[in-house]
Parts: structure tokens; C-alpha cells; sequence
């Protein structure tokens, strides 16, 4: 009844997996049925839900959200320990020491194995078969929780909240526990939001929402530090008017503001602007095909070709790949870097932790994982000029092939959008009307916007790291894509329903 | 069948100005829009939808909870972990 074909033909080169491998895999899914029937699901709605209610339905949702990511984490010694993903933590709407300690990197993670072993056919879901998509995504969400455990043991194993000994065996199980149920939620709200009792997706409202709250904290935060050279406000803004205020040579507080190092200065607010700006601009650039319908042949219509048509998508994918590398590379280098085999961990990554404002945080130094993160900024790029290179290769690079894999992924090729154009009895202008002409004729625009388009989100996301954009470039790409997303769909809903309110 | 916002891949929309009745459509590839006529039909999905990163919105052998359930038991679990911060300070 369930049954799933096996593909012995390989087409993505995961060659080192057997045929025999793969029936284990897909039975080994069947063997999980009666877990997957445990994990609780929103239940899709029965008709279609008003934008009212879904508008507040998304509100809640993100209050929740919100509350999530302030409430500190029961059973925790202390989160002094070195913040290893402090640069990620954005994208992935996390939240140090809360019970949004993981944020949404579990669900991202299996979802992206997941699809790409579907994508690579060694998972073979026959996307027919109601019952089949249904154990492919109950088991998505099975391997989520589970990734969310492993994530939550190893942040608890590692120290992140105090040694092991002293919190006992019953602190570190309520942690992992909270996680857990942390994750859930996550999961459940996301999934409310996409069923249709909500607007847009979860997973991106979160990420834009962490984003936003960093820009608007580090524009306008009222913390005081004291940097040596007097009492300095943290956020870029108020540091500025607080610092022509006081400070006698106007000329040095005007360059102190602008640049100064270790807080957030106006350069990094009008990087942040500049990269909105950018951003929403690209949007707008698309390809327009002339599709004509066969039952109106003289009528033309246009289907447009984003630039941005994976929009945010290659950069989540390529995020939660990095986080995971470092995930392992920080757990092997602190617990086994002074055995025997620390040369080899050291080429994956060597780990130094640097006190920053107050806190501490865990750079990487040496090894693979150094030329993957971003260099600090500008100064970073000239002290070492192969970091930069290396760096801005794998993400120009990665972004690229994320993008040019996501379209055959998520079911956005060429071929996909002619069978739906065909569908609808439409075919481009002036070629044959088969479905193969017209997918012949998208492949001129759709993979190239796609690698051009995953290239020049990496650029700009590059750029904004190098001008020190607040909230890290690949934040901001991902807040401005969200909140354009929700801008369309807020247009969509008034062209459908007239006037909203 | 859900009417799932697919926000974070959809990459390209179709406008037609006065054309047919869409037919259907696959969810949120292909989106319609009359400029002119009061009420737009909106296609429902042809196949299953699918959520973020493919999470496939189908309804999958879980345990069914509607949304408010799901909003209350969440708040539940908050208010939960915040008793026991307050039980470990008064301890």
C-alpha cells in the first residue's frame, strides 16, 4: 500500500549509497509509522479562512514567537560560556540562553536533507500518491524533532549552560526537554501560518522579525558602555546625538559616530538602509514571457521571470549547512583537539574564544571553518586576503548551485511551470503549443535567473558584510524578501476582496 | 487541501488582463490577477501543496490539533517553564 519505488539510476552523483541502502531507507520510514502518528499536526482548514482572522492568527503567532525568544531556558547555570553561533543567530531566529536557543535551524536542516535526498531520488515519493507525501512529510517533521534533540544534547553537553556535573542528570534532561517542546512549537506555528489560518510562512516571519528587532536595537539601544574613552550609548543613533552632545570637538564626534569600532556607528545603519534599498529595487526586475492562451489566441498575456526567482531561499540553505559544519567542528575541537587526532580537527576548524562587549564568543581561527566565515570586515579582508577570497567564493559559489538545485527541488523548473502553464492551456507566443516547446523556451530564462539571481543575492550579502550591515547581510536579504513577500500578498488580498478594512 | 501562501519560492506570477476563468493552478507558481473585474477566482492546488523547504502541508499521519488548541497549548508550556523559574527562586 505504501509502496515506494526505488531508483537505481543516479542522477545527482550520491553514488556511495547502495541499492540495498536505499530499500533501508524507505523501509526504515515505514518502520517509523507509528512514531510519525504521535507527533500532533495542525489540522488544515476546512474552508477558506478570512484575512481578518488569518491577520490575527499571524499576530498571535508572533507574540508567541516573541515571548519564546525572551523567556530564559529553566535549569541554566550560566550562558557565559563562548556564544559559538553568535552570527547566525539572526537567521536563524535564535535567542541565547531562551527556549528559542535553536530557533528554526532543526526544521531547516531535515527539511533540506530531506528534500535533497527526494531531489537526489534516493528517496523516491511519488508526489501522486496522497498517502505516500504523507509519510514523506510526517517523516520530515520526525527527523526534525529528532535533529532538534541531537542539537539540544550537544548544546548541553558542550557547556553551553554550565558543566554537565554540576547542573546534574535531572537539569540537563528539563533543558532538553524545554528545547524539544521549543521545537515543536516552532513547528506547529509555522505550520498554522502555511496551512492557511495565517499569512506567508513562519520560518520566514521569525527570521524577519529577529532581524528587524536587531536593527532597530543597535539604531536605538539605551544601554551605556564604557569604552575607555567615556561613556558611549550602544545604539548608532542616540550614540550619535549623545556624542555631539557632550563632546567638545565636534569634528572627532562626528568621526566617532561614523566609525567607531566596537559599537554599532552610522556607517553600519546607512549599510543597512543602502542594502534595503538595493534589495527591494532588484525585486522589481524580472523577464517577461508572452503566453497566449489556446482558448483566446489573440489575447496576450505575460508571465514574468523574477531575478530573485529563488528569492531567499539559496542563503537559508547555505546558513544552515555553515551552522551545522560549525555545530560539529566546535564540538570536536573543544572536546578532542588536545588527543592525538587534533591535526585533522584542526583542518576542519580550530576554535578561539574572544571576549567581545561583555560577553564571550567563539571564533574560528584556523582550518576550513575560518575561510567560511566572514572575514571582519574590510580590515579582515587585507589582513588576509585568501580568507576573503576563499570566503567570497564559497558564497557567491554555493549560492549559485543552492539556487540552481532549489528550483528543481521545490518544483519550479522549466519543465514544472510549462506543465502548469500547460494546465491552463497556455503555451509562450510565437512556438508550438506542446509543452516541451514552451519548457524549451522558459530554459532560456529560468536557470539563468535562478544561478544569477542566488549570485547576486551572495554578492549583496557579501557587500553588507563588508560594510559591517547591521544584522548581517544575509539577514537583511532575508527581512527585506519577507517583508516584500508579505507586502505582495497584503496586495494580492486587496485586489481579491476590494478594501481590507 | 490547504490554500498555503508559498512565500519563499515563488518567483513569478501571470497577470492577465480580462482572460478566462483560470482553470487551476499550482500553489502560488502561477498567480492570477484581473485588473478589471470585481472578484478573482482563486485556483485551488492541483496537488498537494507545499510548505517551506517542501514541508508538504498534506495532512500526515499525526495527531490532528486545531490552531487554537495548538496557539493555547503553547502558551501553556511558557507559562509552565516561567512557574518553574518563580519555584526555584522561592526554593
Amino acid at each position: 500500500m505504501y509502496s515506494t519505488s526505488i531508483s537505481s539510476k543516479d542522477q545527482s552523483g550520491f553514488c556511495f549509497f547502495t541499492v540495498s541502502s536505499f530499500c533501508q531507507v524507505m523501509g526504515f520510514l515505514h518502520y517509523l509509522k507509528p512514531f510519525i502518528s504521535l507527533i500532533p499536526e495542525i489540522e488544515a482548514p476546512v474552508k477558506k479562512v478570512p484575512f481578518k482572522e488569518r491577520a490575527i492568527y499571524t499576530v498571535i503567532t508572533l507574540v508567541i514567537f516573541l515571548v519564546c525568544c525572551q523567556v530564559p531556558l529553566y535549569g541554566i547555570m550560566s550562558s557565559d560560556s563562548a556564544d559559538p553561533f553568535f552570527w547566525m543567530r539572526a537567521i536563524l531566529a535564535s535567542n541565547r540562553g531562551t527556549l528559542m536557543e535553536l530557533g528554526i535551524s532543526p526544521i531547516v536542516t531535515s527539511g533540506m536533507i530531506m528534500q535533497l535526498l527526494a531531489g537526489a531520488k534516493l528517496l523516491e515519493v511519488d508526489q501522486s500518491n496522497a498517502d505516500e507525501r504523507a509519510l514523506f512529510s510526517g517523516a520530515q517533521r520526525l527527523f526534525g524533532l529528532i535533529i532538534t534533540v541531537g542539537q539540544a544534547i550537544i548544546y548541553v553537553a558542550t557547556g553551553l549552560y554550565g558543566p554537565v556535573g554540576e547542573l546534574g542528570f535531572f537539569v540537563c534532561f528539563m533543558l532538553v526537554l524545554q528545547l524539544l517542546i521549543a521545537g515543536l512549537i516552532v513547528m506547529l506555528l509555522d505550520e498554522l501560518l502555511q496551512k492557511g489560518y495565517g499569512l506567508g510562512s513562519g520560518i520566514s516571519l521569525f527570521i524577519a522579525t529577529n532581524v528587524c528587532e536587531s536593527i532597530i536595537w543597535r539604531s536605538f539601544s539605551p544601554t551605556t558602555v564604557n569604552t575607555g574613552r567615556g561613556t558611549e550609548f550602544e545604539g548608532a543613533v542616540i550614540g550619535f546625538f549623545h556624542l555631539l552632545a557632550t563632546r567638545s570637538d565636534k569634528f572627532k564626534a562626528l568621526r566617532e559616530a561614523f566609525f567607531r569600532q566596537n559599537l554599532p556607528n552610522l556607517t553600519n545603519l546607512f549599510a543597512t538602509v543602502a542594502v534595503f534599498l538595493i534589495v527591494i529595487y532588484f525585486q522589481g526586475f524580472r523577464v517577461d514571457v508572452p503566453v497566449v492562451s489556446r482558448n483566446a489566441p489573440g489575447v496576450v498575456q505575460t508571465y514574468s521571470i523574477k531575478l530573485f526567482y529563488t528569492s531567499n531561499m539559496p542563503i537559508i540553505l547555505q546558513s544552515a549547512l555553515v551552522q551545522n559544519l560549525f555545530i560539529i567542528s566546535q564540538l570536536l575541537w573543544f572536546k578532542l583537539s588536545h588527543t592525538g587526532l587534533g591535526w585533522i580537527i584542526g583542518l576542519l576548524g580550530s576554535w578561539e574564544n574572544v571576549a567581545y562587549q561583555g560577553s564571550n564568543r567563539s571564533y574560528p581561527v584556523g582550518g576550513l571553518c575560518y575561510y567560511l566565515s566572514p572575514p571582519n570586515g574590510l580590515t579582515g579582508v587585507v589582513a588576509d586576503p585568501l580568507h576573503g577570497m576563499i570566503y567570497i567564493a564559497f558564497i557567491l559559489g554555493t549560492c549559485a548551485l543552492f539556487s540552481l538545485l532549489w528550483i528543481d527541488l521545490s518544483g519550479a523548473s522549466s519543465q514544472d511551470v510549462a506543465r502548469q502553464l500547460r494546465e491552463q492551456q497556455m503555451f509562450v507566443k510565437g512556438h508550438k503549443d506542446t509543452q516541451e516547446s514552451t519548457a524549451r523556451q522558459l530554459n532560456r530564462y529560468i536557470p539563468t535567473a535562478a544561478a544569477f539571481g542566488g549570485l547576486c543575492i551572495g554578492a549583496l550579502s557579501i557587500t553588507a558584510d563588508f560594510f559591517g550591515a547591521i544584522g548581517s547581510g544575509t539577514g537583511i536579504l532575508m527581512a527585506v524578501t519577507t517583508i516584500y513577500q508579505y507586502y505582495e500578498i497584503m496586495a494580492k488580498e486587496q485586489i481579491s476582496m476590494g478594501n481590507l478594512f | 487541501m490547504s490554500q498555503s501562501q508559498v512565500s519563499t519560492n515563488v518567483g513569478s506570477s501571470t497577470s492577465r488582463p480580462g482572460g478566462s476563468t483560470p482553470r487551476s493552478a499550482a500553489s502560488g507558481i502561477v498567480r492570477q490577477r484581473r485588473t478589471g473585474g470585481a472578484s478573482t477566482s482563486r485556483a485551488a492546488p492541483s496537488t498537494g501543496s507545499t510548505g517551506f523547504l517542501g514541508f508538504s502541508m498534506d495532512d500526515a499521519p499525526g495527531i490532528k490539533v486545531g490552531p487554537v488548541t495548538a496557539l493555547v497549548s503553547s502558551a501553556v508550556f511558557i507559562a509552565a517553564v516561567l512557574l518553574m523559574h518563580i519555584g526555584s527562586r522561592m526554593f
